[in-house]
C-alpha cells in the first residue's frame, strides 16, 4: 500500500533549484547526494547488503547449528550473556547473529527477486496490453484490475496455499500481488507517449513495433519505473515477512526474519529478545530501501524535486 | 453522471465473474484432501471416505462443480462450511462487524492523528516538527505490523497492565444482546454504563496497529497535498487580501488539500483488509481476517472461497464507491477516460 | 481509565443485581466446530458441548474411573452380550428462549441419540454433515446388534461380541444424551441444524448464547442431579494466542487457562495469584521404524537408531521439561503399567557398533517424516525432527527431513509410505486396549494405524484375548507381557508421554485436572 502511495507523491527533500544542466547522471548524483536522509538510508542498507552478500566470512557459526548446551542463551547485554553468543540463541540452540546474517540474504534475495521479476514481466505486459490493440489491452487490464480487488496478503496466502509454503513461493505469490502496479505503470506511460507526434512519425517511418517499445516508449518511462522497483522491494520484504509469520513462507531451518519471529512467538514473555531482534531487522532493512528510495524518487524527478 | 455510473458499474461485474472462477480454480488445486484433513489419529476407511467426498459434491467432473458453484452464488449461497457446518454468509456476516469496527477506528485514528500532523508540517516545513513527523511517518509505513503488535502488547498491556491484550469487551462484567455485531454501538444500545468505555479501551491497541501504516501514508500525503495547495494562486490571493493565516490554512487550503487524501483513504481499504489478517491473527480479534487464516489451516474449502470472494466483493464496491463520489466532485475524471 | 472502570462496574452492580453474580471465566483455545459431540471430533468441541450434556455413563471428575450417569446402574448378562441400564428419574432437560421441555428424561433420548449416529434412516442422520467420526472409529457399528427400551427408564443393550470397554466407550463424549422433544420441535419449525447450534441437555450448565470465535456463555442448571455449579455464570473466552491467554489470566479476564505454553510455566509458578496444576497426560508420542521397509526388517537396525537419539535433550529443550520419557506405550498412570520394563539408553558408540554388526554400511540414507502441527504429545515435530536429525548424523545415518500437510501426512504414514516417521496417540477412555491396539494385525495385516507395519502373532494374540477377559487384574498380565514384547523387537522408539500443563487464578477452588484432557467446571468455585 505504501509505494501506491509514495510513487506519485510529491518529496520531502530541500534540495535547491538546479541551475545549470550538468549532464544527467551527475545531476542525479549531486540530487541524491544532498538528501542527506537518503544517503543515510542508502548506506545502511549497503550494509544490509554487504552483510548478506558476505554471509558466509561474518556470521560467526552456521545458521543452522544447533548449540544443545546454550539453548536460549541470552545476548551479551543481558545478565548471563556471553560474548560467544552476542545476540543469544533461540528455541533450538541457533545462534541469533548468525540466523539474522543469513536472514538478510533470504529477505534481500525475495525483494530483489519480486522486483526483477514483477519488473520484466510488468514491462512486458504494460507495453503488450499498450500497444497489441483492444483484445490484449482488455485482458490484462482485467487480469490486473481482479488481482487488485483481492487484498494482497489474501492473495499472496491463497496462492501459497495452492502452490504449498516454500521460498520459490513465496515470491510467485508477492510477484502477483505486486504485478499490477508495473502494468499499470507502463500502460499508461506507453499510451501517453503513443500519441505524441514523434513517435507517429516514427510509425510512419517504418519502425516496427518492437523497436517502437524498446526505443522510444520505454526510456520515456524508464525513471518512474525505476522509484517504484526500488520501493517494490521494500514491499515485497515486508510481504513476505507476513507469510513467513503466518508460517506460509519459507521453511525451516531457513533463516528468514518472519518465520523467525513466527517460531519464537512462545518466548515472547520468557526470552523477548528472541522475537525482537528479527522484527528490527525488518524495520531497519525496509526503512532503509525507503528511505533510498525516495531520495531516488526525487533525484529522477525534477518537477518532484521542486515541491 | 448517470452513464459514467452504469459504465463504471459495468466494468466490475468481469471482476467479479473472474474473481470467482479464480477462487474456485484456486481452491480445487490446493493440496490436501477436505474431508481427510478433519480426520485425527483415528482414521477413516476408505468407503466412509468417498460417502463423504460425494456428499461434497467432490466427485463430480470440474466443470460441473464451477457451474453448480456459479448456480449457487446467483442465489446468494455461499455454501456451508465444513468445519462447523454454518452457511458460509451466514459465518461471514457474524464475523465482519468485528473487522468492519476494527477497521473504522484504524482509520479514524490514521486520519485524526494524520490529517493534522500532516498540516501542520506543511505549514511549518524545515522546522524540527516537520523533520520529526516525516521520519515517525517512514518508520509507520516501513513497519512489519505483526511484530509492532507483539511488542505492543509485550510493553502496554503485560508488562504496564495499561490495555487489555485481547477480545473485544470485559465479559466478567458486561454481557449485552448485539444486534449490530459492532461492539461499541451495542454498547451504547445496552444501558450498561461503562461498557462503551470498556469496549473503546479493548479497540485501542489493535486500531493502533492496524493504523499505523495508514498513519504514515496519511501524514505524508496531507503534507505534500498541503504543500502543493499552499503554493497556488488562490492562497496567495488570500494571504494578500490580508485573511488571518489560521483562517486561509483551515479553511481553504486544508479543503483543498483533502481531495487526494480521501482517495487515499479509500485505497486504503484493500490493505486494511490484508493488516486485518495479521492484527486479528496477533490480538484473537474475532474478525474475517483471523477466520480465513483458520480456514486455510483445515481445508475447509467453502469457507475459504466464500470469504476470499465475500472481502473482495467488499474492497470492490468500496473503490466503486469511492470512484463515483471522486467522479461527482471531480468533472475531469468522469469525462477523462 | 481505571477508576472509571470501577465506578462503572459498582453503578453495574446496583443497576442490574445480576451483576454480582459469580462468573468462571474459562479462556478456551478455540472455537467449537459445533455443540454436538457426536459430529465432532476436537477436544475444543467437547469441552464446550461437556458441560450441557450427559451420558448413560461418566468418567468420574478428574479420573478415568467410569462411575454411573444417566443410567443409574447396569446389569451385564449373557456372557458380557446384553446390558441392561437401569435410567435416573426426574431428570430436567434445560429451557431456551424459544424451547420449554415438557417433559422429563427418558429411554426415547437415549435411543434417539444413538440412532442419530447409527441409522442412516434416522431424521437428523444427516443434519450438520451427518459424519460421526468416533460413533464410527470406536467401531460401534460393528459392535451394537440392538438397543431397544423395556419401559421409560430401562434400556437394554446387545452386542453382537463381548467386549469389556463399551463402559468406558459409553462415557465418552460422542454419547452424549440429547433431547429427543428439543429435535422434534425443531424439526417441526424447520431448523434441526439448531440442535447443534443451540444445545438443549440435562449437564450442570445449561446453554445461554456463542458469539463466534469471541465467546460462549452459560448459566448454572440448578435442577443438576449430580455434582453441581457452585458459581451463576461460565463462560468459555475464546482466546487463540497463548500470549493473550496468559495475560488474561494475569489481568484475571479470566479464571483458567486451559493450555499454557511450556514457555510461561517457569514464570507462572513464580506468580502467587496463579497456580500451576500439572499432571502425565493419558498420550504417547513415538517414532515408528516402517518395519517393511529394509534395513529397518532387522531388529538390530531399530535398536542401534534407537539408542542414538538423546532423548533427555528433546524433552528438556522442545517439551521444555513437560513431559517424561517412555518405557512402554501406555503412561505410567494407566493400569497395568509394567515398571520393570528398561529404560532405552542413549549410547551412540553401541548404536554404531549394533549398525556395523548389522552389516549396515554407513553413511545410511533415511527419511526421516516429521508432524507438521503441534499434537497434544508432540508440542513441535519440526524441532524433534531437526533434534533428531543431528543425533543420526553422529552415528553415520543420514536423515532427510520431510512432511506433509497434517491429513496428508497421516494417510501416507499409513499407507506405510514413510521409512521412519514420527507419530502419536492420545487415550479416549482410560483402557490400556485403546493404546495398544495401535499395533494389532487383525487378521495377520497390520492395521491403518499400526505406523510400522509390525506384525508379531504373539502379540496381536494376547491383545484379543484381553477384550474378552474381565478380570481386571486378569487383563494386566496379558497387557504387561505385551509391553516385554513391544520392548525386545523395538518396532518404535517410544519418545514421551507429555505433561499436561494448565494454569488457574489462586483464588480458583475445586478444579481437578483430567487425565483424559477435558476440562471440566461443575464443583469449581471463586473465593
Amino acid at each position: 500500500m505504501a509505494a501506491d502511495v509514495t510513487a506519485s507523491e510529491s518529496g520531502d527533500s530541500g534540495a535547491a533549484a538546479v541551475l545549470a544542466q550538468p549532464s544527467p547522471l551527475a545531476a542525479f548524483w549531486s540530487a541524491f547526494g544532498e538528501n542527506k536522509g537518503a544517503a543515510f538510508g542508502l548506506a545502511v542498507f549497503g550494509l544490509v547488503l554487504m552483510l548478506a552478500l558476505a554471509a558466509d566470512l561474518v556470521a560467526p557459526y552456521s545458521p543452522i547449528e544447533q548449540f544443545r548446551d546454550a539453548v536460549r542463551a541470552p545476548p551479551v547485554w543481558e545478565t548471563g550473556g556471553s560474548w560467544r553468543f552476542i545476540l543469544g540463541t533461540d528455541g533450538d540452540g541457533h545462534d541469533m547473529l548468525s540466523r539474522l546474517i543469513y536472514g538478510a540474504r533470504v529477505s534481500l534475495f525475495i525483494g530483489f527477486s519480486v522486483m526483477c521479476v514483477s519488473f520484466v514481466i510488468g514491462a512486458a505486459l504494460g507495453l503488450a496490453a499498450a500497444m497489441t490493440g483492444p483484445v490484449v489491452d482488455t485482458a490484462v487490464t482485467r487480469l490486473m484490475d481482479l488481482i487488485m480487488a483481492v487484498p494482497s496478503l489474501v492473495l499472496a496466502i491463497l496462492v501459497v496455499a495452492v502452490l504449498g509454503p516454500s521460498l520459490t513461493n513465496t515470491i510467485v505469490a508477492v510477484t502477483i500481488v505486486y504485478l499490477p502496479r508495473y502494468v499499470r505503470l507502463v500502460r499508461a506511460s506507453a499510451l501517453g507517449e503513443l500519441n505524441k507526434d514523434y513517435v507517429t512519425a516514427a510509425k510512419v517511418a517504418g519502425v516496427g513495433p518492437f523497436r517502437l517499445a524498446w526505443s522510444t516508449v520505454l526510456p520515456n518511462c524508464l525513471a518512474p519505473l525505476i522509484v517504484m522497483a526500488a520501493l517494490g522491494v521494500s514491499d515485497a520484504i515486508l510481504e513476505a515477512a507476513g507469510l513467513g509469520f503466518l508460517g506460509l513462507g519459507a521453511q525451516p531451518p531457513t533463516p528468514e526474519w518472519g518465520s523467525m519471529l513466527a517460531d519464537s512467538r512462545e518466548f515472547i514473555r520468557s526470552d523477548p529478545w528472541i522475537v525482537t531482534l528479527p522484527g528490527l531487522a525488518i524495520l531497519i532493512t525496509v526503512v532503509a530501501i525507503n528511505l533510498a528510495g525516495d531520495g531516488l524518487r526525487d533525484a529522477l524527478d525534477p518537477k518532484m524535486r521542486r515541491g | 453522471m448517470l452513464a459514467y455510473f452504469l459504465r463504471r458499474l459495468a466494468l466490475t461485474i468481469p471482476t467479479f465473474l473472474a474473481l470467482m472462477f479464480l477462487t474456485f480454480i484456486a481452491i480445487r488445486l490446493v493440496p490436501g484432501d477436505p474431508v481427510e484433513v478433519r480426520v485425527g489419529e483415528h482414521g477413516i476407511s476408505p468407503e466412509r471416505l468417498a460417502f463423504f467426498r460425494h456428499e461434497l459434491g467432490l466427485d463430480l467432473p470440474v466443470w460441473r462443480q464451477f457451474l453448480d458453484y456459479v448456480w449457487r452464488l446467483l442465489h446468494g449461497d455461499f455454501g456451508v462450511s465444513l468445519a462447523t457446518q454454518q452457511k458460509v454468509l451466514t459465518e461471514f456476516l457474524t464475523l465482519f462487524p468485528a473487522t468492519l469496527e476494527l477497521s473504522f477506528f484504524a482509520m479514524a485514528f490514521a486520519v485524526i492523528v494524520g490529517v493534522p500532523a500532516g498540516a501542520i508540517a506543511a505549514v511549518k516545513r524545515g522546522s524540527v516538527f516537520d523533520q520529526a513527523l516525516m521520519t515517525v511517518s517512514l518508520f509507520g509505513y516501513s513497519m512489519p505490523i505483526f511484530w509492532w503488535g507483539l511488542l505492543l502488547i509485550m510493553f502496554v498491556s503485560v508488562r504496564l497492565g495499561l490495555l487489555p491484550v485481547s477480545g473485544r469487551i470485559d465479559l466478567i462484567t458486561y454481557y449485552f444482546d448485539q444486534p449490530t455485531g459492532f461492539m461499541t454501538v451495542d454498547a451504547l444500545l445496552s444501558d450498561q454504563p461503562g461498557a462503551f468505555l470498556d469496549a473503546l479501551r479493548h479497540l485501542v491497541l489493535p486500531a493502533i496497529v492496524l493504523g499505523t501504516v495508514p498513519l504514515g501514508v496519511v501524514a505524508r500525503m496531507t503534507r505534500s497535498s498541503m504543500l502543493e495547495v499552499l503554493g497556488e494562486d488562490y492562497v496567495r490571493t488570500a494571504r494578500a487580501k490580508g485573511l488571518s493565516p489560521g483562517r486561509v490554512i483551515g479553511v481553504h487550503a486544508l479543503r483543498n488539500a483533502l481531495l487526494p487524501v480521501v482517495t487515499v483513504i479509500g485505497l486504503s481499504v484493500s490493505g486494511l483488509m490484508a493488516g486485518a489478517v495479521l492484527t486479528e491473527t496477533i490480538f484473537s480479534w474475532p474478525g474475517v481476517g483471523k477466520w480465513l487464516i483458520e480456514s486455510i489451516g483445515r481445508r475447509d474449502y467453502p469457507a475459504l472461497q466464500g470469504g476470499v470472494l465475500l472481502v473482495s466483493a467488499v474492497v470492490i464496491l468500496v473503490n466503486l464507491v469511492v470512484d463515483l463520489v471522486y467522479g461527482a466532485v471531480d468533472p475531469r475524471i468522469r469525462h477523462g477516460r | 481509565m481505571k477508576s472509571v472502570m470501577i465506578a462503572s462496574v459498582a453503578l453495574a452492580a446496583l443497576v442490574a443485581g445480576a451483576a454480582s453474580a459469580k462468573t468462571l471465566v474459562y479462556c478456551s483455545e478455540g472455537s467449537p466446530e459445533n455443540f454436538t459431540p457426536a459430529v465432532n471430533t476436537t477436544g475444543t468441541s467437547f469441552d464446550a458441548a461437556r458441560p450441557v450434556y450427559n451420558r448413560l455413563t461418566e468418567f468420574k471428575r478428574g479420573t478415568t474411573e467410569v462411575v454411573p450417569g444417566l443410567a443409574e446402574s447396569w446389569d451385564i448378562a449373557d456372557g458380557g452380550r446384553t446390558i441392561t441400564f437401569h435410567l435416573r428419574k426426574g431428570v430436567k432437560f434445560h429451557s431456551l428462549k424459544d424451547f420449554k421441555p415438557t417433559r422429563a428424561f427418558d429411554a426415547d433420548d437415549v435411543i434417539w441419540s444413538i440412532e442419530r449416529q447409527w441409522k442412516p434412516d434416522h431424521p437428523y442422520a444427516k443434519v450438520s454433515g451427518g459424519k460421526y467420526d468416533y460413533f464410527n472409529d470406536m467401531d460401534m457399528p460393528a459392535l451394537l446388534d440392538s438397543v431397544t427400551k423395556t419401559d421409560d427408564h430401562t434400556v437394554v443393550m446387545k452386542l453382537k461380541e463381548p467386549n469389556v470397554a463399551i463402559l468406558a466407550n459409553l462415557a465418552m463424549d460422542f454419547m452424549a444424551i440429547g433431547s429427543k422433544e428439543y429435535a422434534d420441535f425443531l424439526l417441526k419449525k424447520g431448523t434441526p441444524e439448531q440442535f447443534d447450534q443451540a444445545p438443549v441437555g440435562t449437564g450442570p450448565f445449561a446453554f445461554v448464547a456463542y458469539q463466534k470465535d469471541s465467546v460462549i456463555r452459560y448459566k448454572a442448571n440448578k435442577d443438576y442431579y449430580g455434582e453441581k455449579a457452585l458459581v451463576d455464570d461460565l463462560v468459555f473466552a475464546i482466546t487463540p494466542d497463548a500470549t493473550a491467554r496468559y495475560a488474561k489470566l494475569k489481568a484475571g479476564e479470566c479464571h483458567i487457562n486451559g493450555y499454557p505454553r511450556p514457555a510461561d510455566l517457569a514464570e507462572m509458578q513464580k506468580d502467587p495469584t496463579l497456580k500451576v496444576l500439572q499432571s502425565p497426560g493419558l498420550n504417547i508420542a513415538y517414532w515408528a521404524f516402517n518395519t517393511a521397509k529394509p534395513p529397518f526388517d532387522k531388529k538390530d537396525v531399530r535398536e542401534a537408531l534407537s539408542m542414538a537419539i538423546d532423548r533427555d535433550a528433546i524433552i528438556k529443550d522442545v517439551y521444555l521439561g513437560a513431559g517424561e520419557k517412555a518405557t512402554t506405550l501406555i503412561p505410567p498412570t494407566m493400569w497395568s503399567f509394567d515398571a520393570k520394563i528398561p529404560d532405552v539408553p542413549y549410547d551412540p558408540e553401541k548404536a554404531k557398533a549394533l549398525l556395523a554388526a548389522a552389516g549396515v554400511k554407513t553413511p545410511l540414507e533415511i527419511d526421516l517424516w516429521y508432524q507438521p502441527v503441534a499434537r497434544p504429545y508432540n508440542p513441535n515435530g519440526k524441532r524433534i525432527g531437526e533434534m533428531m536429525q543431528a543425533d543420526l548424523a553422529k552415528i553415520g545415518v543420514d536423515a532427510r527431513l520431510q512432511t506433509y500437510e497434517w491429513g496428508e501426512y497421516r494417510k501416507r504414514l499409513e499407507n506405510g509410505e514413510s521409512m521412519t516417521g514420527q507419530m502419536g496417540w492420545t487415550g479416549d477412555n482410560g483402557d490400556p486396549d485403546n493404546f495398544f491396539f495401535l499395533l494389532g494385525c487383525p487378521g495377520g495385516k497390520a492395521a491403518e494405524n499400526n505406523i510400522p507395519k509390525w506384525c508379531n502373532a504373539e502379540f496381536n494374540d494376547l491383545l484379543v484375548k484381553a477384550r474378552t477377559v474381565a478380570d481386571q487384574a486378569e487383563r494386566a498380565k496379558l497387557y504387561q507381557r505385551m509391553q516385554q514384547i513391544e520392548h525386545d523387537e523395538a518396532p518404535e522408539l517410544l519418545l514421551a508421554h507429555s505433561i499436561v500443563s494448565e494454569a488457574i487464578r489462586a483464588n480458583v477452588e475445586g478444579y481437578k485436572q483430567s487425565p483424559l484432557g477435558t476440562h471440566m467446571f461443575e464443583g469449581v468455585d471463586i473465593k
